[in-house]
């Protein structure tokens, strides 16, 4: 079946269905006030509260941008509890107040709710991991392969989108934007390795009270191919886009690192109708580390990509953007667990947004086979699953700072020219702004021949943040520039 | 007249010259080992004069057979004492003490001819001792005696037997500057060393004049002008020939073609009456690079004409001649821990222009050590200025591994490591930089054997123990500190 047929039948399967779902956001709409966000020292700009769906920036694809006209750059850190607990019995109350303030301490303004569709497991663990809440209402009766009451796939859990909004809420307050993770096949199914979730997970025929199974014979995944499995998952997409639609700062990601091509396509194409019929329309994307390739993302229907892994260099020198869709790159699909402060620049100033894969909250659960935050040759004692790991904080605090210049540069007019400097890492609007990454410090030429004047110079230690003042210089040719400090730096040359 | 005439011209004319000097025929010292906190290995002296290594030409080697990696800091008065009056005495001895203190073994001894001025400074910049004596009679342009151009100082050749000497003792090689181009004036400096050069007319008692005219530089294509450098190069011959810590540097970026490759020539020639032969290298001036691997010496040093990129990404070396990579040609002032790393993986030598004395004067016109767009303060030109100790302890480091290796078998090989960054004796052992750290592929594929797994501080040279893993695949490594990183994986 082709996605466009499946999706025909889905949307007219929901839509009959649509009356019968509680409608949890009824009421409870309102535009999220903007309000001045506190100082965050060091960087000088306060979050602000979106002024709108984000839609792409017409002036300028490889960025959004909301009411204000302003082109939006994202970055932030996610975890994988952000949304749902997880863990071992007895499941601590994530502290989502925490994550948030670690957010704007750090200069953030996006982040992902993951959400997890089984009950318990994990591919990467043999170890029971428990989620909570889930989507399904567990009304039994009968008992599920968990020991705990059968899902009723008929029956939405409103503790699951009451939180999904209310912390979708909370984030737009802060100016945080949301990307909600509609699907995870690679993580809620069995996925090549040993452990399984699948006994978890309410499709599996013996974990619902609707006779379903979802099952693609044998194979502990969800068959995307069949009607009645996408016209399920559709009545969950209605019911996520029900509960989130009114407000302004929410992303989707499809699928977390695919499932194939015809399949994300649909979902892409079924949150796009959809939403069309309701009062906002949120930007949705696909990511790759699946079945998927770069190219064929960007040829989709989806507004924004995440290159993944296997799509190029993306962790050392990913490739200047030309904005065909916004591309947020996101750790998580090109380390797993890893991520540098020189690739949150170097992917700033190659015109991606940013995602941190952050193990603020570790991954639950006792590997079962090799995973990428464990051993690794010359590294035996190897553990990036915890936040303060040394690898982290120099990221996240990068990230942050590509914000801070982020605000305070013409954004709209700034494009990838790595033929402007001797490093090859430059963002500009010839002839009046420029921003270049010098990966090893030291010194860099950069081509000021489109600028007539001076420039104003200043200096950014790419993980502290700190300004060190450069003076002026005049343009019309070719200037070497001096580093004022020792190791990487960026440089920020501007009119006026 | 090319050089093979020249060179048979001035052969003749220093042949009258003693055979050999009285400090010549002195015995092989005895190796002097000094422990060096933190390096592997300790500086022990020259056990005969450097030849090019006959199985990796990337390196010299002495008797012992063994590859020799030559990595150092060099200062502009390490020789002679340059300063603005009261002349400032260079400390040699704590000069030495940082050399062996930062493991180095390898210096530039640095020679200026002119008895005041220079290029860079409109002050009044004096060196002392210079190679000819100021007999008089008459008074030469900056007030003292005329130079007697046949007569020899003893003091300024004592003084360059005795640091070199000095220099073998703590395991030290020094490449003996023949010539200074920045004794002379230079093309587009204000500030001219010629009126106090001793080859100007109106300062010897010998009526010589080894100007071409009106430039304030030597007319090196005159035959005259190579009968006096001839005599003088025999008179370094005579001083340290003997020594085996010891090469030649024809000129501090200067001379062309025909006369570099002269003066080449005569030092191979002579030498090759004396008890020993000894490098001889080349720095790049107007010579292509190409030019210079076509050349009569030993070892070359790239200038940066060649390309921005000797600085940020030095190409894997062939070992056509042993390269010795120095910022002096590259930056002037300048150079960092990442280059040192590159260079010595990618098989070259190297060495750092250290401010370690500043250079002398205040600056005539731009100089590449004061400010530069976007550093406005910027003052390279003291040796506790931030740039220089990184740099120093990395070049030691890499000599500290240098020494681990059988570096006689080791060939870069960009294409074995996901940085491009590989120095290795495939199957045997492996050198990875990673400027950026994180992480890096190796290709072990052609190896079943398992190897031991070290990683490097490029700076700070702490070594962390990183386990052991099985060739026959492409392991991925990750760094276990964070920032730029050296693995070494060594067969067990």
């Amino acid at each position: 079946m082709q996605r466009r047929d499946c999706l025909a039948r889905t949307v007219r399967a929901i839509v009959g269905g649509a009356a019968a779902l509680p409608t949890l956001v009824a009421g409870a709409r309102r535009l999220v006030q903007a309000i001045p966000g506190p100082e965050i020292p060091g960087r000088g700009f306060a979050p602000a509260p979106a002024r709108g769906p984000l839609k792409v920036h017409p002036a300028n694809s490889r960025y959004f941008t909301d009411g204000s006209g302003q082109p939006v750059f994202l970055t932030g850190s996610h975890t994988w509890a952000g949304l749902q607990e997880m863990g071992f019995p007895p499941l601590r109350p994530f502290a989502w107040r925490e994550f948030l303030d670690m957010l704007l301490d750090h200069n953030h303004n996006c982040t992902k709710l993951w959400i997890w569709l089984q009950a318990e497991g994990g591919p990467w663990t043999d170890g029971k991991i428990q989620f909570d809440p889930l989507p399904y209402m567990r009304t039994g009766p009968g008992l599920a392969m968990d020991g705990k009451p059968k899902f009723d796939l008929t029956k939405f859990n409103q503790a699951f989108f009451q939180r999904l909004r209310s912390r979708s809420v909370e984030a737009g307050e802060r100016g945080i934007y949301v990307c909600i993770q509609l699907f995870l096949p690679g993580a809620s199914e069995k996925r090549g390795g040993v452990c399984d979730p699948w006994p978890g997970h309410p499709y599996n025929l013996r974990n619902n009270i609707n006779g379903f199974n979802g099952e693609r014979g044998g194979t502990s995944t969800v068959d995307l191919d069949r009607p009645e499995v996408r016209a399920m998952q559709a009545a969950y997409m209605r019911k996520v886009i029900d509960t989130v639609n009114d407000l302004d700062n929410v992303l989707y990601e499809a699928v977390g690192e695919g499932g194939r091509r015809d399949w994300d396509w649909w979902v892409v194409e079924f949150v796009h109708d959809y939403e069309a019929s309701k009062g906002k329309k949120h930007p949705v994307g696909l990511t790759g580390g699946g079945a998927e390739s770069l190219q064929e993302m960007l040829a989709s229907p989806a507004d924004w990509v995440g290159a993944g892994w296997n799509d190029g260099p993306f962790k050392t020198d990913p490739p200047a953007w030309d904005g065909r869709k916004v591309s947020i790159l996101d750790t998580d699909h090109i380390w797993g667990h890893g991520g540098t402060a020189s690739w949150a620049w170097k992917s700033f100033l190659r015109g991606h947004n940013t995602w941190l894969m952050d193990p603020w909250m570790p991954l639950p659960g006792h590997p079962c086979g090799e995973v990428n935050w464990m051993a690794r040759p010359g590294f035996s004692s190897r553990d990036l699953n915890r936040r303060e790991h040394w690898t982290w904080e120099p990221v996240r605090m990068a990230m942050g700072n590509t914000r801070a210049l982020a605000l305070r540069i013409n954004l709209m007019s700034m494009e990838p020219h790595d033929e402007l400097a001797s490093t090859r890492y430059c963002l500009a609007n010839p002839g009046w702004e420029y921003l270049v990454y010098l990966p090893e410090g030291d010194e860099v030429t950069v081509d000021l021949s489109a600028v007539s004047g001076d420039l104003a110079v200043e200096w950014m230690h790419p993980v502290e943040g700190t300004i060190v003042r450069g003076g002026s210089v005049s343009g019309g040719g070719k200037v070497g520039f001096a580093v004022p400090f020792g190791g990487a730096a960026i440089l920020h040359a501007r009119k006026g | 007249m090319h050089r093979r005439e020249f060179l048979k011209k001035t052969v003749g004319s220093t042949a009258a010259f003693s055979a050999c000097s009285s400090l010549s025929g002195r015995p092989a010292p005895i190796g002097i080992l000094q422990q060096v906190p933190g390096y592997a290995a300790s500086p022990a002296p020259a056990k005969g004069p450097l030849r090019v290594h006959p199985d990796n030409p990337r390196y010299f080697t002495d008797g012992s057979g063994k590859a020799i990696f030559l990595t150092g800091a060099h200062t502009w008065a390490n020789f002679q004492d340059i300063g603005i009056a009261p002349l400032p005495r260079f400390d040699w001895r704590a000069y030495i003490d940082m050399m062996v203190k930062h493991n180095h073994n390898f210096m530039r001894f640095w020679h200026w001819l002119q008895a005041a001025y220079a290029p860079w400074t409109d002050e009044k910049m004096l060196v002392d001792p210079l190679p000819y004596l100021r007999t008089g009679p008459g008074t030469a342009k900056d007030g003292l005696p005329k130079f007697d151009l046949t007569k020899f100082n003893p003091a300024y050749f004592d003084r360059m037997r005795s640091r070199i000497t000095d220099a073998r003792d703590h395991g030290i090689y020094a490449a003996v500057q023949l010539f200074q181009s920045f004794s002379e004036k230079k093309g587009g400096a204000p500030c001219d060393p010629w009126v106090a050069h001793p080859y100007n007319g109106a300062n010897n008692i010998n009526g010589f004049d080894g100007e071409k005219p009106g430039t304030g530089m030597v007319d090196i294509d005159r035959c005259d002008v190579r009968e006096a450098q001839g005599k003088y190069l025999r008179r370094i011959i005579d001083a340290v020939n003997d020594l085996d810590n010891i090469l030649y540097e024809v000129i501090n970026e200067g001379g062309n073609k025909d006369w570099d490759w002269w003066v080449v020539d005569f030092m191979h020639e002579q030498e090759a009456k004396m008890g020993k032969t000894h490098p001889v290298g080349l720095t790049q001036n107007g010579e292509s690079v190409e030019q210079m691997r076509a050349s009569p010496a030993e070892w070359i040093s790239i200038g940066i004409a060649a390309g921005q990129f000797w600085k940020t990404d030095p190409p894997a070396w062939d070992g056509k001649k042993v390269s010795v990579a120095d910022t002096d040609h590259l930056w002037g002032h300048g150079g960092t821990p990442s280059w040192a790393w590159k260079c010595f993986v990618r098989g070259h030598n190297t060495l750092l222009m250290d401010s370690w004395d500043p250079i002398p004067g205040r600056p005539c016109g731009e100089e590449n050590w004061a400010a530069r767009p976007g550093y406005a303060s910027r003052d390279l030109n003291r040796r506790d200025h931030w740039t220089w100790e990184p740099v120093r302890k990395a070049i030691g480091n890499t000599r500290a591994l240098a020494q681990r290796v059988n570096l006689a078998a080791m060939v870069p090989h960009d294409d074995l490591a996901t940085t491009k960054y590989c120095l290795a004796s495939p199957g045997v052992e492996y050198i990875v930089y990673l400027p950026e750290g994180d992480e890096v592929t190796v290709d072990l594929t052609g190896t079943s054997a398992t190897f031991g797994v070290e990683w490097m501080h490029p700076v700070e040279g702490t070594i962390t123990a990183g386990g052991s893993v099985k060739g026959g695949g492409k392991p991925n490594f990750a760094v276990p500190f964070p920032g730029a990183a050296t693995l070494y994986l060594r067969r067990s």
